[in-house]
């Protein structure tokens, strides 16, 4: 599931040097992911896992990481 | 040599017949940084050459063939670079405006030139660009490479072509009829505007409201919690709807407000030339902008919709294909409902933070950045939302003699209350 998010966000949303580089820790927010990026994210991720993502869960907490997405995702499933 | 202009720039190319038809130099923008000292005119005088030489794709012009638009390169020798004198804040204002509002056909127009505005102390530093050449993201990332003479952009491929070339013919039909659908759905609405003089259209001026970093940050929590993480551009628009509605405008059954969509990754150093953008529309009835709550739940739903049902991508067959129409044609469909009457509210852009971000020229501090954008008339009235260093910046652009100014006071103070998540006084 990481990397399956790791490749949409670093393919299609955020230009980054180095993918590999990236940890589950880091913050997506500050490596570039805005307001329209977080909306292509979210209908991804629902579109991927087969997942509702309640548009008032959609704050900092649950997407600012990877191990955070995953998280918000887990508990939908 | 010849480049053609891919389909969004021939949608900005459309738009440039549209304001000069309305009266106006035509589709010019500007980013303006303001820096904390005086420059030498040298220091930057000196990067153009080494500019022109690393990007000859900013020394061309327009040409036309037939229905088809290209960029030549222009062998013969210009300047793009410009130094000024303003003796104060005020006369500096003035060059700004006369920059914006350069008289110059499409043709002879230089689509890229850098202005360097000296004042006793302080001054200011723009790019002024043709909007075919490139978009706002373009543009930071064009004076990013001009001020840094050793540093080259990444090679990459246009994220716009690439998305439009996934598509075959049949499949552009199909979206092409997806989005003719979702523009009459649009369309049963019809567009209040601002209120505008009936006179001819003269010039252009701009007003700006700035927010320092604390109210910022607060308006940006405001935005999040209102209008969702997925749509804080929305805020804006919500703010300046309700704001028009309390001030009072030319009121109809609503209001209807185009918004870009750039296809760019976030901190992609490419491509500089060359506009990737589509365009949705925030819409809303009068009932629902008097409603604060009630809207900004409208306009989230109503953007999470459309980018689900793909609606932003389904306007780009619409574009490529209204590039094969005549620039007369095209604008008339784009602008106009099929009642005839002007389909946008007003003209907005929402650009954030520039990328990569200019924390000096030539060894001046940048203090903060706004830009300015040509429009048409109507709706003479756009709003360009910029930050720089967390502090936010509403740039309002207006055609100075149709749009009263003491109203566009009253408007910006309104639209203040509202992004405080105040109602307007």
């Amino acid at each position: 599931m990481h990397q399956a998010l790791k490749n949409f966000i670093f393919e299609e949303l955020i230009q980054i040097d180095d993918i590999t580089l990236f940890t589950e820790q880091d913050d997506l927010l500050e490596a570039g992911l805005d307001s329209m990026g977080i909306m292509r994210l979210v209908l991804f991720i629902e579109e991927e896992f087969g997942v509702s993502l309640p548009d008032e869960e959609i704050e900092p907490d649950n997407i600012q990481t990877l191990k955070s997405i995953v998280s918000w995702i887990e508990r939908h499933r | 040599m010849l480049t053609a202009l891919n389909t969004a720039d021939h949608f900005t190319l459309m738009m440039d017949h549209e304001i000069r038809k309305s009266g106006l130099s035509g589709n010019f923008c500007a980013l303006v940084f303001e820096l904390d000292k005086k420059l030498d005119p040298e220091l930057l005088a000196i990067k153009e050459k080494s500019f022109l030489q690393r990007f000859p794709e900013a020394n061309v012009r327009l040409k036309q063939q037939g229905r088809r638009y290209f960029w030549q390169s222009y062998t013969q020798g210009s300047s793009i670079f410009f130094a000024h004198q303003a003796k104060h804040k005020d006369s500096a204002h003035q060059i700004i405006q006369s920059i914006i509002n350069t008289e110059v056909s499409t043709y002879d127009a230089a689509p890229i030139t850098f202005h360097l505005i000296n004042m006793p102390t302080g001054s200011f530093f723009l790019l002024r660009w043709f909007h075919p050449i490139c978009d706002a993201k373009g543009a930071e990332l064009i004076t990013h490479y001009f001020l840094h003479e050793n540093e080259t952009p990444p090679q990459g491929k246009s994220p716009f072509s690439q998305m439009e070339n996934k598509w075959g013919l049949w499949k552009k039909f199909s979206m092409m009829y997806k989005a003719k659908k979702y523009i009459g759905q649009l369309d049963q609405t019809s567009s209040s505007l601002p209120k505008i003089k009936k006179t001819p259209a003269d010039k252009l001026d701009f007003k700006l409201l700035r927010f320092d970093a604390d109210t910022s940050k607060n308006i940006m929590r405001k935005a999040m919690k209102e209008a969702g993480m997925t749509s804080t551009a929305l805020y804006f628009i919500g703010c300046l709807m309700r704001a028009l509605e309390k001030t009072g405008c030319d009121e109809k059954a609503g209001f209807c407000v185009p918004y870009a969509m750039n296809m760019r990754k976030r901190k992609a150093l490419f491509p500089l030339f060359g506009n990737q953008v589509s365009f949705l529309f925030a819409q809303a009835s009068l009932n629902d902008v008097r409603d604060r709550k009630k809207l900004f739940s409208k306009l989230r739903a109503q953007h999470k919709t459309t980018i689900k049902s793909a609606l932003d991508q389904a306007l780009v067959p619409l574009m490529w294909a209204g590039s094969w129409l005549e620039l007369e044609k095209y604008g008339a469909i784009i602008r106009n409902t099929p009642q005839g009457e002007e389909r946008s509210s007003f003209w907005f852009s929402y650009t954030g933070e520039p990328d990569p971000k200019l924390t000096e020229v030539a060894g001046s501090t940048v203090k903060s950045m706004f830009q300015i954008s040509q429009v048409t008339a109507a709706p003479s009235l756009g709003m360009l939302v910029s930050q720089y260093n967390g502090e936010i910046t509403l740039s309002f652009n207006y055609i100075a003699n149709q749009i009263e100014a003491s109203w566009l006071d009253e408007v910006m103070q309104n639209i203040a209350h509202e992004l405080h998540g105040h109602d307007s006084i």
